[in-house]
């Protein structure tokens, strides 16, 4: 029993490792890959992997944001009024997951993988900048674009877009996911945020996100702490290592390949789901 | 928010994190180390680490609002009170539910 579990938590600590890398290199998120392989592979109900994925989502959040150039890039006003309508939509998840099955959150998590391929593949990647001069505005900002080599200036536009797509996402983390993967294009493509603060701002929201989602799991004794604590650590080392792939990867066909895998998991979720 | 504040307040909150990440890493590695050698008291150990992580967010958000308080900036002040008691309300239904 006891060499099981350990074997469990090594596997957890290697897929935390993958999907931490791709989480990273693909702009997405490692619950995506992490759900899967602990709901499909280990067994766990539904429940319980989206609790030890969003345990880890807070862990990749801080550490993403904890480095000052980064940190530099998040829009702390827009990120903070957002996270009330992201965790207001994160409570409404909660209700929700605790009141369906593990066949209903399946179908939900299936879509969202089939919505999240989508996504990836038609990511638009709008400038949306504007000369330094420009005024901000209340929730806009400005930060060095190194394509320009200089200070650029955006504002925000369609605020209810913004609004609505942070509470969509907040409902949706509930699944184990970031919900990065539907703000992150809501705010480039309609609100005019251009995408690397867009990715910095989400990124430091999430983890409030998640705590909304991880609180429920974890008093409800859902989160098997051996599973999270080795997800939370090899996740760390992934997202660190897919820093630095990167660099020097192509990320267009890689993800291509993840689009189509995703696709697969989604179809998987759905076959499982209905039998 | 002048860029000062800002400066301010973005180093404040990158303490806030990377402290945060290195206590609860730190915690994390320790309980699994002594689970595998079965020493009792990992399970504390593991919990606590979880615990401690759940709270990072937890403690940025405190911050800004403290910070927030601070220079009078009521938009940024209300979000992170909401934020906050959403949090709470949620902590609240979970036990009770």
């Amino acid at each position: 029993m006891i060499a099981r579990m350990i074997a469990a938590a090594l596997w957890t600590l290697v897929a935390g490792t993958v999907a931490g890398a791709f989480g990273v290199l693909l702009g997405i998120g490692g619950g995506v890959f992490l759900v899967p392989f602990l709901n499909l592979v280990l067994d766990l109900p539904m429940h319980g992997a989206a609790g030890v994925s969003l345990v880890t989502v807070i862990a990749t959040s801080s550490v993403a944001s904890a480095s000052l150039p980064r940190l530099q890039l998040v829009n702390l006003r827009l990120g903070m009024l957002l996270e009330v309508f992201t965790t207001t939509g994160g409570l409404l998840g909660v209700f929700l997951v605790n009141q369906v099955d593990d066949r209903s959150l399946r179908l939900a998590f299936g879509t969202v993988m089939a919505l999240t391929a989508v996504v990836m593949l038609a990511r638009l990647r709008r400038r949306n900048v504007l000369h330094r001069d420009t005024d901000p505005g209340t929730l806009g900002g400005r930060f060095y674009d190194p394509e320009t080599g200089d200070h650029v200036t955006y504002r925000l536009v369609r605020m209810p877009v913004a609004f609505l797509a942070s509470f969509v996402a907040g409902v949706v983390s509930m699944l184990g996911i970031g919900g990065g993967v539907l703000k992150v294009p809501a705010l480039n493509a309609w609100c005019g945020v251009p995408m690397r603060v867009a990715a910095a701002t989400s990124s430091l929201m999430i983890g409030a996100t998640a705590v909304v989602g991880a609180v429920n799991y974890f008093v409800r004794g859902q989160v098997d702490a051996h599973l999270a604590a080795a997800a939370v650590i090899g996740v760390l080392v992934g997202a660190r290592a897919g820093r630095a792939l990167g660099e020097r990867t192509n990320v267009r066909g890689l993800k291509v390949l993840m689009a189509g895998v995703l696709l697969f998991v989604s179809a998987l979720y759905f076959y499982r789901a209905m039998r | 928010m002048t860029d000062s504040d800002l400066d301010r307040l973005e180093h404040r909150i990158s303490r806030v994190l990377k402290t945060g990440v290195a206590l609860s890493c730190a915690t994390l590695s320790v309980g699994l180390v002594l689970w595998l050698f079965d020493v009792p008291g990992h399970e504390w150990l593991l919990r606590a680490g979880l615990v401690i992580l759940i709270g990072i967010p937890v403690s940025r958000i405190v911050a800004s609002f403290l910070d927030s308080v601070r220079r009078g900036d009521r938009l940024l002040a209300w979000s992170t009170a909401i934020v906050l008691t959403t949090m709470a309300i949620t902590l609240l239904y979970t036990i009770t539910a």
